[in-house]
C-alpha cells in the first residue's frame, strides 16, 4: 500500500470562502454577524427588535437562511434595508459560497452592519465559517437550561450568547443561572445578553455592545 | 399564505442540496481529487480521517453519504477509516490534561476556565492509501 498524507481540514474549501468574504467585508468596513439558534428561539424577534430601535441610525443589511420560504425576508424588508432571502430547500445551514453568491445582490458600498440569519439548526451550522465577525448563539428560556451541554459544538464556536423570551421564565422549567453556567463550562469567553422582545428587557444592553462592536 | 415579497428583497435558491454530512462527503471526494496523482484516482483504498467527538459529525451518516456518492466517483472502491478524538483539555494554571465526554472546558481537577483545547474539534483528512499494482491485479 502506497500512502499519501494529506492532512488538511475537511471543510478548507468553505474556510478558503470564509476568507475571502472576510477581506471584502474588512475592505468595505461592514461588521458581521452570524446569528444561530434552534428554530423558534427569536432570531428573526431579536433582528425586527435591533432594526426597530435603531431606527436607521446604522445602515444595515440583512441575509436570510430559510429550508423553506421567504416569511423571513418580508418581516425584515418592513424596515427599509436590502435584504436577500436564502432559500435553502432542506440545506440545514448555510455555506460561505451562499454568502458569496448572496452579496452579488446587496450593494455593500454604504453598508456598515451586515446581519446573516442562518438556518435554525444548532447542530450543523457551527461548522461553516461564513467570513463573520462573530457568531451570536440565541437560545430561548423555553428551550431548556441544558442545551449549551447537548449542543456543545455551537456554544464553543460562537462569541456571543443571547438568552431571549427571560420573561416567560416564571412559567418554564428553566434555571437562567444553570443555563449561563452550562454555556460559561463549554465556552468561557462567550459575552451573555439576556433578553425579551415582548417586555424589551435586556435590548438596550445588547444595542450598545453592538454599538461599540462597530466603532472598534 | 401571501408571498409578496417587497422590491428591496432579492430570493436566491442554491443549486446544490447539502445535507450537513453530505456537503462534508463532496468535501472530501473533491480534496482526494486534487491530493491524489490521476492514474492512481481508481486504486484509492483508504481514506483515513480524523474527527473529534466535539465536532457536530454523525460518522455512520458520514460513511453512509460517501457510500452514496461514491459510484460516481473514480475511486469507488475507497472506504473511510475515522479516528475519533477525544475532547482533551490542558489547564493553564495545574497543568493538568485531563478529556471529558461534555465538552466541558473548565478544568476537571481545579475549576479554572484558563484552560487550552488540545483535541475533540479536528475535522480532518489525515491520508489515504492507495494499493500498488492495482490495475495490474484487476487483469491478472
Amino acid at each position: 500500500m502506497g500512502v499519501i498524507t494529506i492532512e488538511r481540514k475537511i471543510l478548507k474549501k468553505n474556510d478558503e470562502v470564509a476568507e475571502y468574504n472576510r477581506k471584502l467585508f474588512k475592505e468595505k468596513n461592514i461588521f458581521v454577524l452570524n446569528f444561530v439558534s434552534s428554530p423558534g428561539s427569536g432570531k428573526t424577534s431579536i433582528l425586527e427588535k435591533t432594526l426597530e430601535k435603531l431606527n436607521g441610525s446604522l445602515s444595515i443589511a440583512v441575509i436570510e437562511g430559510d429550508v423553506q420560504t421567504d416569511l423571513d425576508a418580508q418581516r425584515v424588508a418592513k424596515y427599509n434595508i436590502p435584504v436577500v432571502q436564502i432559500v435553502t430547500r432542506g440545506g440545514c445551514h448555510l455555506e460561505a459560497n451562499l454568502i458569496a453568491d448572496a452579496l452579488k445582490n446587496i450593494s455593500l458600498e454604504n453598508i456598515q452592519l451586515l446581519i446573516i440569519e442562518n438556518v435554525g439548526n444548532l447542530v450543523c451550522p457551527a461548522n461553516y465559517d461564513l467570513g463573520e465577525d462573530a457568531k451570536v448563539v440565541v437560545i430561548s428560556t423555553t428551550e431548556g437550561d441544558d442545551k449549551p451541554l447537548k449542543y456543545p459544538n455551537m456554544f464553543r464556536n460562537s462569541s456571543v450568547l443571547i438568552i431571549n423570551k427571560i420573561d416567560l421564565l416564571p412559567y418554564v422549567n428553566c434555571n437562567i443561572e444553570t443555563l449561563k453556567n452550562n454555556a460559561l463550562q463549554i465556552n468561557p469567553k462567550l459575552k451573555v445578553f439576556e433578553t425579551s422582545c415582548t417586555t424589551n428587557d435586556g435590548i438596550e444592553q445588547w444595542l450598545t455592545w453592538l454599538k461599540e462592536q462597530k466603532q472598534k | 399564505m401571501a408571498y409578496n415579497l417587497p422590491i428591496s428583497c432579492v430570493k436566491i435558491f442554491p443549486v446544490e442540496k447539502f445535507m450537513h454530512e453530505y456537503s462534508i462527503a463532496h468535501n472530501i471526494a473533491e480534496i482526494i481529487r486534487q491530493s491524489t496523482p490521476e492514474e492512481d484516482l481508481r486504486s484509492v483504498r483508504t481514506i483515513k480521517l480524523k474527527i473529534g467527538t466535539m465536532a457536530g459529525v454523525v460518522v455512520d451518516s458520514l460513511i453512509f453519504c460517501f457510500d452514496a456518492i461514491k459510484d460516481t466517483l473514480p475511486f469507488s472502491d475507497a472506504l473511510l477509516d475515522v479516528e475519533q478524538s477525544v475532547f482533551t483539555v490542558h489547564c493553564n494554571v495545574c497543568e493538568s490534561v485531563t478529556t471529558n465526554e461534555l465538552g466541558v472546558a473548565a478544568c476537571s481537577i481545579c475549576g479554572s476556565f484558563d484552560t487550552t483545547i488540545l483535541s475533540g474539534y479536528e475535522l480532518e483528512i489525515v491520508s489515504i492509501e492507495i494499493e500498488e499494482n492495482a490495475e495490474e491485479m484487476q487483469w491478472a
